[in-house]
């Protein structure tokens, strides 16, 4: 996985590239836009991580920039602005998510992590968390490699569930993303499906946490260090 | 303190007084005109009694007899308005005939022999013909005096006559000068008025469009306030944006650096100095957030505040995703209770006032406590609760928690202080109240934002 680090600031792009690198990730650093416009231009990037704060180039012109020249991969935007319409501009422009400065480490990292595994499940047919696989293609999940039945519905809140692996997700979001396939899926029926999956995941030790009277958070099996 | 001056006024005062004064001014020869006229078109007449009469003195050796026929003094009474007197004096001033004592002409006869002056007569004004008849030892004066009633009313009749119309005019043209005065200062009302109406943080120009020429210098004066008002304001925010900036990307440093340090440290048990940095480096984070939070969410700052339409409940959710891990990591159960409850507000504001909110609670809430956030409509008002169940807050001392860097004796020390100050500050400007109430459990703490009813559509 490549990464390009876009920020200007010396010591915090210092602690990002240790963190990403930590995490495995193969990551470039540029200090201006101009020279992340450059790099993006040479390389296939699959995350890039952009400061709005630039100097020089903003981050915004930056961002419009690599969505102009067809740049296919996620960005993530670290902002340290309070307006909201400046993060609402950033995804307008094409961001896939942002981070607000002075972030937290774990907060970046599961972000990170999200981006690149939807990204990654575009290629890739097979999704690792922890010890449990997840092949998209043929809608299988195998623990230790081995089988476990899903129905096509588990299935789909389970893979729903996992690509936003430790975030906070909400029933209506998942109602939303998952009633093209059932529209008679509400809430208690989300509650069901998620009590057979949670059973069957047992063994995986993928802990699947309720968030009362809002939704739910899958624990990373992959957070922290690699 | 005296009254300002007004507009109004000073030119009622300088408009409506000098034009009456000027009336009055050119009333003075208009009466003198009347009373000449007057006297002109009845001296005449008052000579034919006085020559009449002269035709009866008749002059013997040494003696000057008048002889009035009493037909002809009776003609002297036919005239109904006036008393008519009349006169004959000698050479030596004796009186020879007459009905009452005229003063004598105190001007020189005419060559004519003839003089018509104004004189008293018994405190009755009377105007008086003369004429002076030589003799051999001297002249015989006839005179013939009339009181001025008839004159009087002829002056009376020219001067209502001729003033009526001016009187009229100038009546016409006060009214007229109200009217004009109102007319000419109503671009100032409307002006006030599109002054008034502002919003704090609507500082675009005033429009002079419609300002008479004399009132668009001041329009452009404000104009030009305004222009350096919005200047200064917008100096403000980008000032808080860069302070923004310049402080949380080392903060954002930092706490990755302390992270990064702490992980390195975790195989061989974690110093406390680093738990301690990373403490600090957190507050350190939150303050500076508080702050420039505050500083928007002043009612001195002026800064605007959006008022959107927005629902609590989207509110939120959407922090959920911040504030269930921090929750997750001190093993508190946060957990939610959303319900439709829309509001216009500044949707910024109100996710800052919603994380000092939570941000309490988690602070004061023991491992293994419940934090609870709630959105719903309270008899129509759409409310905002955090419920926890942590230690609460002394009646006593709920009022006090409001103030700056207030805290609660006996709590710990994480929290700055401001949070609740900010909360106050945010709701305030959105016109929303705040009540810290005891949970129906009986225990801890629940903080209860009522917002405005959204008006009807």
């Amino acid at each position: 996985m490549r990464v390009l680090l876009v920020e200007d600031d010396k010591a915090l792009a210092d602690g990002l590239l240790r963190t990403l690198r930590g995490s495995g990730y193969a990551v470039d650093h540029a200090a201006t836009g101009e020279l992340a416009l450059k790099a993006a231009g040479e390389e296939k990037f699959d995350l890039i991580v952009l400061d709005i704060g630039l100097p020089g180039i903003s981050g915004f012109d930056v961002l419009h920039q690599l969505r102009t020249n067809q740049f296919r991969g996620s960005i993530l935007m670290l902002t340290a602005r309070d307006a909201e319409a400046d993060r609402v501009k950033g995804l307008d422009l094409g961001a896939d998510d942002y981070v607000s400065k002075p972030f937290s480490l774990p907060e970046f990292e599961a972000r990170v992590r999200a981006l690149i595994r939807r990204s990654q499940a575009i290629h890739a047919p097979v999704l690792s968390f922890g010890r449990l696989k997840l092949h998209t293609v043929a809608k299988r999940a195998q623990i230790d490699d081995e089988d476990i039945e899903l129905t096509p519905r588990e299935w789909s809140v389970l893979e729903y569930l996992l690509m936003h692996a430790g975030q906070v997700i909400s029933k209506d979001q998942m109602l939303e993303a998952l009633c093209s396939w059932d529209s008679s899926l509400t809430h208690n029926t989300i509650e069901v499906y998620v009590s057979r999956i949670r059973s069957k995941l047992e063994k995986a030790e993928i802990l699947i946490r309720t968030v009362r009277g809002f939704g739910y958070m899958v624990e990373d099996p992959d957070g922290g260090a690699r | 303190m005296a009254a300002p001056d007004s507009i109004r006024r000073l030119l009622a005062l300088w408009l409506v007084i000098p034009l009456l004064t000027l009336i009055l001014i050119s009333a003075i020869p208009g009466y003198f005109l009347a009373v000449r006229a007057a006297n002109d078109a009845y001296d005449n007449g008052l000579l034919d009694p006085a020559t009449a009469i002269a035709n009866y003195v008749r002059e013997n050796e040494d003696e000057t007899e008048v002889k009035v026929p009493p037909a002809a003094i009776e003609a002297l009474r036919i005239d109904t308005i006036d008393k008519i007197f009349f006169q004959v004096t000698g050479p030596d001033h004796e009186v020879i005939s007459g009905n009452a004592v005229i003063p004598n002409p105190e001007i020189a006869m005419d060559n004519t022999g003839q003089s018509v002056y104004s004189a008293m007569i018994e405190g009755e004004a009377v105007r008086v013909a003369a004429i002076s008849i030589p003799r051999r030892n001297g002249n015989v004066l006839v005179q013939v005096a009339e009181t001025t009633l008839k004159r009087d009313r002829l002056v009376h009749d020219i001067l209502v006559g001729a003033f009526t119309p001016a009187i009229l005019v100038a009546f016409v043209a006060v009214i007229l000068f109200w009217f004009g005065i109102r007319r000419a200062l109503a671009p100032l009302d409307e002006l006030r008025e599109q002054i008034r109406s502002r919003t704090p943080g609507e500082l675009s120009p005033v429009s002079d469009s419609g300002a008479p020429l004399e009132v668009r210098p001041l329009v452009g004066a404000i104009n030009d306030l305004l222009a350096r008002l919005a200047e200064a304001l917008e100096a403000q925010q980008r000032f808080i944006a860069n302070a923004a900036h310049q402080l949380r990307t080392p903060l954002a440093g930092l706490r990755t650096h302390v992270e990064l340090m702490r992980r390195e440290t975790s195989g061989n048990g974690s110093p406390a100095l680093i738990e301690m940095i990373a403490g600090e480096t957190e507050r350190a984070s939150h303050l500076a957030n508080q702050l420039l939070t505050l500083a928007r969410a002043e009612p001195g700052s002026s800064l605007p505040i959006a008022r959107v339409p927005m629902d609590l409940r989207d509110l939120v959710s959407q922090s959920a995703q911040a504030w269930v891990p921090r929750a997750l990591a001190r093993d508190i159960d946060l957990g939610f209770d959303l319900k439709e409850a829309r509001i216009l507000g500044d949707p910024q504001l109100l996710r800052e006032l919603l994380a000092n909110l939570l941000d309490n609670a988690l602070i004061h809430t023991r491992s293994g406590g419940h934090v609870t956030a709630r959105t719903r409509l309270d008899s129509g008002n759409p409310v905002l609760e955090i419920e926890d169940d942590g230690p609460g807050i002394p009646e006593a001392e709920r009022e006090r928690v409001f103030e700056r860097f207030y805290r609660v004796a006996g709590t710990n020390t994480e929290g700055g202080g401001l949070g609740l100050a900010i909360v106050r500050e945010i709701a305030d400007r959105h016109g929303a109240s705040i009540a810290l109430l005891t949970p129906s459990s009986g225990k801890g703490l629940l903080v209860r934002i009522s917002f405005a009813r959204l008006p009807a559509v």
